[in-house]
């Protein structure tokens, strides 16, 4: 202790800036004087207005529009997009310029945009997604009768209500069992695949790792390597595969960096062919100007969301001989004269840069939305230059997609406004107010069509916090400026073009909402605080969801994963029998909801990270083998944990896998029954699973003697 | 906001600068982050300032908005996800920094949040008990209760706290 007293003593830190803080703070509060101007009402567009008013160029077609002629031309005229409000269709381009200048007149300072804080993270990977190929476009390789499994089983449970009107007061709340996607990817909902780093469709594996693909035979007895290939213009890389073609999604290393953040700014999708897995060949290479901030797909469709940030103008900042006033005046008269190009994003499919979203498809949206330009793409994995797009000029942190809808989120960050914040790094959201917004889309194919809007007080952590089943969007929201210090679980169905909310319960007052797992008839919920309570929420009534159950643990999860009807695990940390923190699992018995009984924990030592709490691709459920398996990390030290689940109990081995940030790369992928594949950044070997009997009784934290995985 | 306020408002941030970014770096942050986080918060607290009265409700209200701004921080971190990192790391900090921050996080680290986070405002920004129990939103009691544990904790893990490295 008195080593840390020492430390507090003697951390070095630098003068206060107090000058800068006033001179922010002042900034502020003439900013927000500024903005509360009135929007001029905009009238929605008529077809005839929007046929002449957009004369932004050669724009998006439909699916034939790679063309083999000029590059100028896409024959189409983009169609206009109706939005639901408060979004509202720009009715000119002139308007929706006039939108992003005056928004951007109260962002900008003498040292340029305001702060971070405006722009949204220029994320460099797309959120967790994984492909998921249709019968017909995938092959039947041997394994893949094994990893369909997972795609049934998480579908039969959504279609069962696909079609109801949601009330199932008759019937008992009940877990149901979650595996990998199609290519082997632990991903939030059945039918709809997120990237990853590692794919599979049984027969190929294929991963990227330092900006290299390279691609696997594992249909056999031993892993073998059959290429690798350079990748020169993408950085960061996240897959998506389609039958034998694998799509990657990443930053584009060469697209400007952004002033503000230093990242690049723009993205690339690269689609490659597999057919002769020795020789992968580039297909379509497109470039985005804009980052890609989450990616799914459905079938052989593709949707990525996209967000802009903000624009590199040519600002001046204070100096010697520049004073602050001057800055700041030349820089507003930059973003009076800033043009539609400098905001809207672009796409580069190889026939030179074109506009992506043309004005009548770029919705503004309300003034407590931060500023960016946001775009949802989607295309065909077959067809990846021929893409549609719509647009919002405002800032959305969140994307979440059921298997019939697409959700943008806009959420405030913490509980308060902060109308002039400056943030560490880019932050998830600058909406002000305590208020979410929630854009809906319907996607059908590569089409992509507002359905709905809606609002509700509170705020979303992420995207694992939603979750639509049968026509119940179902949300756990944390506290806001606008809400009591409470978290909610609420209900919310589609009226119309407007989502409202039908039901509300609290949950976990005072504590912090750690993980929810969604389920047609409950959620489970993880929480941190005095008890660590896992709660069970009862949502057969959509009008009137309650807290149903409740246990209090000496721990929480990050992430919670259901086994089946009977067993549920979750990922996370707890003291452990000596009272020191690390990583935990909890293996819990929900055959008999609302009551959950904790059935065995297993500590892996202090100081150790389940990192599947923060990262559920790290995490795999192999029912077949009754194995659980997660990365978890000591220090610079990453093991692979195999848990066999053995009459309620756990039973551990641990494997080496790697250092430092290779550990986050680390996956394992079921192919067959005791056929596990163990992708580490160096490596691809199998683990054949159940493990030898000497181990299997043996509950320490050391690896098993004289075993080897192959 | 008038000149006197404004005057108590500098005379605030020249007293509670070091404090609030040695809070920050104690729950988590690097140095850098640690003070983009202090002045972000004081810059927000400026607008409420005249509203919050009482040395003591400053106290926990300006440590409350750092605790905020450490968890969006920390969301938009991890809410990225597995991105490059080439372009995060500060090079102009001195290696002394880094390795006390370092040092401290691995210390601290294996504690629960919330009991860091006691620890941290109780024990070492000296806020009271009330104040650390206003700013956390808990009971005064689970500040007692969780003080001590902690401490107890840390005191056993003595061995973990070493500038060069494991023991």
């Amino acid at each position: 202790m008195t080593d840390l007293e020492r430390l507090w003593e003697e951390l070095p830190t630098p003068p206060a800036p107090t000058a800068a803080i006033l001179r922010e703070a002042r900034r502020g509060q003439r900013v927000r004087r500024r903005r509360t101007w009135l929007r001029p009402a905009l009238v929605a567009a008529t077809a005839a207005a929007v046929g002449g008013a957009f004369v932004l160029g050669a724009t998006t077609g439909g699916p034939s529009g790679s063309t083999t002629g000029s590059a100028a031309g896409s024959a189409q005229q983009p169609s206009p997009v109706a939005f639901i409000a408060p979004l509202k269709a720009a009715t000119s381009c002139q308007a929706l310029l006039s939108s992003y200048v005056d928004r951007g007149l109260a962002g900008v300072t003498a040292y340029g945009w305001r702060s971070p804080a405006v722009e949204l993270g220029t994320a460099t990977g797309p959120q967790h997604s994984t492909p998921f190929g249709g019968p017909g476009v995938l092959r039947e390789p041997p394994g893949r009768q094994y990893l369909d499994q997972g795609r049934v089983e998480n579908l039969a449970g959504a279609n069962a209500l696909a079609g109801s009107n949601g009330t199932l007061d008759d019937s008992p709340m009940q877990t149901t069992r979650v595996t990998a996607s199609g290519t082997g990817t632990n991903v939030q909902e059945g039918g709809v695949d997120e990237p990853d780093t590692v794919k599979t469709d049984g027969r190929l594996l294929v991963q990227v790792h330092d900006d290299e693909l390279r691609v696997y035979d594992v249909s056999g007895a031993h892993p073998r390597r059959r290429s690798v290939t350079d990748l020169h213009a993408i950085t960061a890389p996240e897959l998506l595969l389609a039958g034998d073609t694998v799509v990657v999604l990443g930053t584009d290393p060469t697209s400007p960096r952004s002033l503000l953040t230093g990242r690049p700014s723009g993205s690339r999708v690269e689609t490659i062919s597999l057919a002769d897995p020795r020789a992968p060949k580039v297909v379509a290479d497109v470039a985005y100007s804009s980052a890609i901030t989450a990616a799914r797909q459905t079938g052989t469709t593709i949707r990525l969301v996209l967000s802009s940030g903000l624009p590199n103008l040519p600002f001046l900042t204070p100096g010697r001989g520049m004073p602050a006033a001057r800055a700041e005046a030349h820089n507003r008269r930059v973003v009076q004269h800033s043009v539609l190009s400098d905001w809207l994003p672009t796409y580069d499919a190889g026939h030179g840069t074109r506009p992506l979203l043309s004005c009548s498809r770029v919705a503004i949206p309300p003034d407590q939305l931060g500023l960016d330009t946001v775009s949802v793409v989607g295309f065909d994995v077959a067809h990846p230059t021929a893409v549609q797009a719509v647009g919002l000029a405002g800032a959305t942190s969140i994307s979440y997609e059921s298997q019939s809808a697409l959700f943008l989120a806009a959420t405030p960050s913490t509980a308060g406004s902060c109308p002039a914040c400056l943030g560490y790094g880019p932050r998830a959201s600058t909406v002000t107010g305590g208020t979410t917004y929630l854009f809906q889309f319907a996607v059908h194919g590569d089409r992509i069509d507002q359905v709905a809007s809606g609002a509700v007080d509170g705020i979303v952590a992420d995207r694992w916090s939603m979750d639509q089943t049968g026509r119940v969007l179902r949300l756990a929201l944390g506290p806001s400026s606008t809400t009591g210090p409470f978290n909610q679980v609420v209900t919310m169905r589609r009226r119309g073009h407007s989502l409202q909310v039908v039901g509300r319960t609290r949950v976990a007052s005072g504590d912090q909402i750690e993980s929810v797992r969604w389920f047609p008839r409950e959620a489970i919920v993880s929480t941190s605080g005095a008890h660590n309570p896992l709660y069970v929420v009862d949502l057969r009534r959509p009008h009137r969801p309650s807290v149903a159950g409740r246990l209090d643990l000496a721990g929480y999860s990050g992430y919670l994963h259901p086994l089946g009807p009977y067993r549920l695990v979750g990922v996370g940390s707890g003291p452990g029998p000596a009272g020191n923190w690390g990583a935990e699992l909890g293996l819990f018995k929900v055959h008999d909801l609302p009551h959950v009984q904790l059935l065995d924990q297993w500590h892996y030592g202090p100081g150790t990270r389940a990192l599947a709490a923060s990262d559920p691709l790290q995490f795999t459920w192999l029912p077949e083998d009754r194995a659980v398996l997660t990365v978890v990390e000591d220090g610079d030290h990453g093991w692979l944990s195999v848990q066999k689940l053995y009459q309620g109990r756990f039973h551990n081995r641990m494997i080496p896998v790697g250092y430092g940030p290779d550990v986050a790369e680390v996956r394992t992928i079921g192919l067959a029954p005791a056929k596990v594949a163990l992708v580490t950044a160096n490596a691809v070997r199998f683990l054949h699973v159940p493990m030898p009997p000497a181990c299997l009784w043996k509950r320490t934290v050391e690896p098993c003697a004289g075993t080897s995985a192959r | 906001m008038d000149s006197v306020t404004e005057a108590g408002f500098t005379a605030f941030v020249a007293d509670h600068w070091r404090d609030l970014v040695r809070a920050a770096v104690f729950l988590g942050a690097t140095t850098h982050e640690a003070e983009d986080l202090a002045q972000a918060t004081l810059v927000r607290c400026y607008d409420k300032w005249d509203r919050v009265s009482g040395a003591e409700n400053r106290d926990a209200y300006v440590y409350r908005m750092l605790l905020n701004q450490l968890r969006d921080a920390r969301r938009a971190r991890w809410w990225k996800g597995r991105v490059d990192h080439d372009t995060d790391e500060q090079v102009s900090d001195s290696s002394d920094a880094l390795a006390t921050a370092d040092a401290v996080h691995r210390a601290l680290g294996a504690l629960p949040k919330g009991h860091r986070e006691v620890v941290v405002l109780r024990y070492f920004v000296q806020l009271s008990e009330a104040q650390t129990a206003d700013t956390l939103g808990i009971a005064r009691g689970t500040v007692k209760s969780r003080l001590s544990r902690a401490l107890a904790r840390l005191a056993a893990d003595q061995h973990l706290i070493d500038l060069g490295g494991r023991a």
